[in-house]
């Protein structure tokens, strides 16, 4: 690692001067405590990360707080968009589980909302994007894939184990397919997590890169990584979206998926 | 990639063994914490207050759209009705019409037939009338023609038994008696 | 070899790993416009599937990403 950095060091050292700032594109996500804390031994102090996702909750909550100041039903503005947001949360559980699975509608808001305003919040310049974070994402992946295993054995007892064994399949071939189908199973959580926060890491990194060309070239040449940073930011708001409608809609397979065993 | 930060600053270093921050595993109990409560948090406040509050308007539109729709609907059905009675009453009095015009047409034709009727008999009294008076005076013409005729055949024998006569003789007087009769008889028919 | 050289070389060939997934998601979006073009009502129901799909191809990238970030810590 050393070794590494110090050739970059040299190497960035003579694109611009000695003083010039360093180009360190992970060093936004950095986890910095903020109020340390513990339980039990358990460190769980209040960390850039964890702040950014409070405020992203409390931006949640006071967006729909204003959206539905007055319960209008000829919707303004910012209503229609909270309305909109509701109803695509909606149809997106009626679409991809049915009636039932109106049961986990709050869930998947819940989800849609929580990964979208980080994702969006986490663009603001000085803010810390939570959804970047591999545990963060890796948590609300592992709850929504214990989740859909409670679904399934709660649903299909023994049963659910018929996952792992397609039907229609030469008896010869389970020993091949069970660890192939055992494998992309439990891969599941794993791309889930992974996904959100690479997309995000590598999103916010390429960003930094640009805007670190910006900063020490010329200012002639820097007009063209900024335009490149200026049009990577509304790709990442695109994305921001993407990802968030993504997490949400793979949420809800999932749960299709253990409630109504193919 | 680039990570000068960590060989330079001393402070994050520490913290892992380079590369990403993000496989920093000393950064994990506190964010798993943090991910579990406010997503938690989010979720419980989405599900108490809001799901509710926007179901709320959704319904109350929607109550909205539907009592509109049915008010328009009865309001249809009013029309409806409306327009019905109106046809009903435009035939009832399209019936009424056409009964006064068959009464007047019937009227009519019975006026005329009764006109008729009076002409008819009319005429036919005139006629019996002058039949009568025709007949009457056909029955006294021949009255007066036998009148004559008995005259003229008194007469001639008269003159046939007073003296015997030759045939231009006789002619003559039954030219003469012919004559006679004739002039009494335009006489008496006069 | 020096172990700085090799996992330089080791982050390259995992970002080379991008260039499959350049091709999953042309495959993914070309396909759609087909479908699409081939039946323009189909469209909603098609995207829906379209998204899965891009997240899942580029999901192989990011794996590649993650790879060459794993193979920068292990350098240090």
């Amino acid at each position: 690692m050393m070794m590494i950095s110090t050739a970059i060091a040299s190497e960035t050292a003579h694109a611009a001067a000695s003083a010039a700032p360093k180009l360190e594109p992970l060093h936004h996500f950095q986890v910095q405590k903020i109020v340390p804390l513990s339980l039990f031994g358990w460190d769980i102090s209040i960390t850039n990360s964890s702040l950014w996702m409070m405020i992203s909750v409390a931006a949640i909550l006071l967006f729909f707080k204003m959206a539905l100041k007055n319960e209008a039903k000829v919707p303004g503005r910012l209503q229609s968009l909270a309305e909109m947001g509701f109803v695509f949360a909606r149809d997106l559980v009626q679409d991809n589980i049915g009636d039932e699975g109106r049961k986990y509608f709050p869930l998947v808001l819940a989800l849609f909302f929580f990964v979208l305003f980080n994702n969006l919040l986490g663009l603001i310049p000085g803010s810390f994007t939570a959804t970047s974070q591999l545990i963060v994402t890796g948590t609300l992946a592992i709850g929504v894939f214990i989740l859909s295993v409670g679904i399934g054995v709660a649903r299909h007892g023994v049963g659910f184990l018929k996952t792992f064994a397609p039907g229609g399949l030469p008896l010869a071939l389970l020993p091949l397919m069970i660890p192939i189908e055992v494998i992309s199973f439990l891969a599941r959580p794993v791309s889930l997590a992974v996904r959100l926060f690479a997309n995000m890491t590598a999103g916010h990194t390429v960003l930094g890169v640009m805007i670190f060309f910006t900063v020490t070239l010329p200012v002639w040449a820097g007009v063209i990584p900024l335009s490149f940073a200026v049009v990577l930011t509304g790709v990442e708001i695109f994305i921001g979206f993407i990802q968030a409608y993504i997490f949400a809609i793979l949420t809800c397979v999932y749960i299709n998926d253990a409630m109504h065993m193919h | 990639m680039i990570s000068v930060a960590h060989a330079s600053e001393g402070a994050h270093a520490a913290s892992g063994g380079g590369g990403l921050p993000q496989f920093d595993a000393s950064t994990f109990s506190s964010q798993f914490f943090w991910t579990l409560v406010s997503f938690l948090a989010l979720l419980f406040l989405l599900n108490k207050y809001v799901i509710p509050a926007i179901n709320r308007v959704l319904d109350a539109r929607e109550k909205t759209i539907s009592g509109d729709l049915s008010n328009a609907e009865n309001m249809k059905k009013e029309a409806q009705q409306v327009l019905a009675d109106y046809q009903a009453k435009l035939r009832d009095s399209a019936k009424k019409a056409e009964q006064t015009l068959a009464d007047a047409q019937k009227e009519a034709a019975q006026n005329r037939e009764q006109a008729l009727k009076e002409l008819n008999a009319e005429l036919q009294k005139k006629q019996d009338s002058a039949t009568e008076a025709i007949e009457q005076a056909k029955r006294k013409a021949i009255e007066e023609v036998k009148v004559v005729a008995a005259d003229l055949a008194i007469i001639t024998t008269q003159k046939l038994i007073s003296k015997s006569v030759t045939k231009t003789e006789a002619n003559k007087m039954v030219t003469e008696a012919i004559s006679e009769m004739e002039s009494a008889g335009s006489k008496a028919l006069n | 070899m020096d172990t700085a050289a090799a996992s330089l070389i080791g982050m390259g060939l995992a970002a080379a790993g991008m260039a499959g997934s350049g091709i999953g998601i042309g495959y993914v979006f070309g396909k759609m416009i087909e479908a699409v073009a081939r039946q323009p009502n189909a469209e909603s129901r098609v995207s829906k599937y379209v998204w899965i799909g891009f997240a899942l191809v580029e999901a192989i990238a990011l794996y590649g990403l993650v790879i060459a970030f794993i193979i920068m810590g292990q350098a240090g």
